[in-house]
């Protein structure tokens, strides 16, 4: 079963040897290779529609978008960069989007201040010191307990004035969207995960099945398309999470080697499998997605009938053909 | 052809056969996965220990772990995931491991660990 309207939200790993209770000590060496990312329900990473981050520092898109995207489009107004999770303006996209008439077409990239400093070139070992908002929702965030695995506490937190004000500036979360979490019954905080050093919050509502969810600058719920699911890619050093058609609809890629940025390459090496091993764990892609085999020279495949019939010498005419 | 397993984070990969020199260690599969629970398998399990240059780069994995399911079929149980039906045959046992920048320990690790 594949669960539905999921969002996960990814935020800042807590630092190690940090204590929840008292004040952080930001010196600390923290696992803070990890990137921003907002993860849907996801499938497989084949048709990612941008290049590698790593080589180019940002963001790019991949070719074509007519081409790319045809059949699923959406919208966004702004982006949030993954390192420092500043909301990226419009500016940049409205230009882009107007040249191409669609006005309904995203794409994620890094903020002019972390594209300027390269953090991506020193990627993923570099230890970079956490972004001044980020401290401060940090701060503002206090956890009462170090069991966050008990959703209760976290609607709890969720629910704090303080808390939300603290995450919508930060970017990390839609104050919209946890209000709507926190007011509404159906809504369950499914799992912090601790382990990984990840605050993970996995929020699945039942009023909002069927539906996937993206975070724009207007804090309000957007409604995303699936074709996103099959472009996220499993960032390095970082966790994601899989909603695939498997056993139990889940399937965790947790902290994967640098070298492993493609879901495939991740599942493999956290199996220690081959890549092909790693495809029999993930579904078959919709329909939809499934490449279809085009003629090298583009020509329709079923010959034109007059062609069959100049060509072939079969009449095109039924009564012509006895 | 069998297929690959998976429940959580245990993979069972089938195999032809048992490799030689392995030993038995037990008649139950008891893996602890990421959480508190454990998956549970009844088939004979048998271990194979490697030498330290036959050990994973990453994980450090110097043992490898074979199950054989005599039976028709055998449930792979776990608390928090639907029950795992395992087909007759050998399969190895692998657990999923996360990577640990070398900042921190520098190795991969898996989850019971």
């Amino acid at each position: 079963m594949i669960k539905m309207g999921t969002v996960y939200v990814y935020h800042r790993a807590l630092p190690e040897g940090a204590t929840p209770n008292g004040e952080w000590d930001f010196r600390i060496p923290t696992p803070v290779e990890g990137w921003y990312i907002f993860v849907f329900e996801g499938g497989r990473s084949k048709r990612v529609p941008w290049h590698s981050p790593r080589s180019s520092g940002e963001w790019r898109w991949a070719g074509n978008i007519n081409h790319n995207y045809s059949p699923h489009r959406w919208r966004v107004e702004a982006g949030i960069c993954p390192i420092c999770a500043h909301v990226i303006e419009a500016d940049a996209y409205k230009t882009y989007t107007k040249a191409y008439n669609r006005d309904d077409i995203i794409y994620t990239r890094l903020c002019d201040k972390c594209r300027n400093n390269q953090h991506l070139a020193d990627f993923p070992d570099v230890r970079r010191p956490l972004p001044r908002l980020v401290k401060s929702a940090l701060r503002y965030v206090e956890f009462s307990d170090t069991d966050f695995t008990e959703s209760y506490k976290l609607r709890e937190l969720l629910s704090t004035r303080e808390a939300l004000a603290a995450m919508r500036r930060a970017c990390i979360a839609s104050y919209d969207f946890l209000q709507h979490v926190s007011e509404c019954e159906h809504a369950e905080l499914i799992e912090v995960n601790e382990k990984a050093k990840l605050a993970l919050l996995a929020i699945q509502c039942d009023t909002c099945r069927r539906r996937r969810y993206f975070f724009d600058t207007d804090y309000t719920i957007k409604r995303l398309p699936c074709a996103l699911e099959h472009q996220i890619q499993a960032h390095p050093g970082e966790k994601i999470k899989i909603l695939a058609g498997e056993d139990d609809g889940q399937l965790f890629v947790h902290r994967v080697h640098p070298r492993n940025s493609s879901i495939l390459s991740a599942i493999a090496w956290m199996y220690q499998l081959t890549k092909a091993q790693a495809a029999q764990l993930l579904p078959s892609p919709p329909r939809r997605f499934r490449k279809r085999k085009k003629h090298p020279r583009g020509v329709r495949r079923v010959a034109h009938p007059a062609f069959r019939q100049r060509v072939r010498g079969i009449p095109t005419h039924p009564a012509r053909r006895r | 052809m069998r297929k690959i397993l998976r429940q959580g984070d245990v993979v069972l990969v089938p195999r032809a056969s048992l490799p030689e020199g392995v030993e038995a260690v037990g008649d139950e599969l008891a893996v602890r996965g990421e959480g508190e629970h454990t998956h549970r398998l009844p088939a004979l399990v048998y271990r194979l220990r490697g030498d330290a240059e036959d050990s994973d780069e990453q994980s450090g994995q110097r043992e490898r772990v074979f199950v054989v399911v005599p039976d028709a079929l055998a449930l792979m149980t776990h608390e928090e995931h639907p029950p795992l039906a395992v087909p007759r045959g050998v399969y190895e046992v692998r657990q999923a491991r996360r990577y640990l920048p070398p900042s921190t320990q520098g190795r991969a690790r898996a989850w019971g660990d």
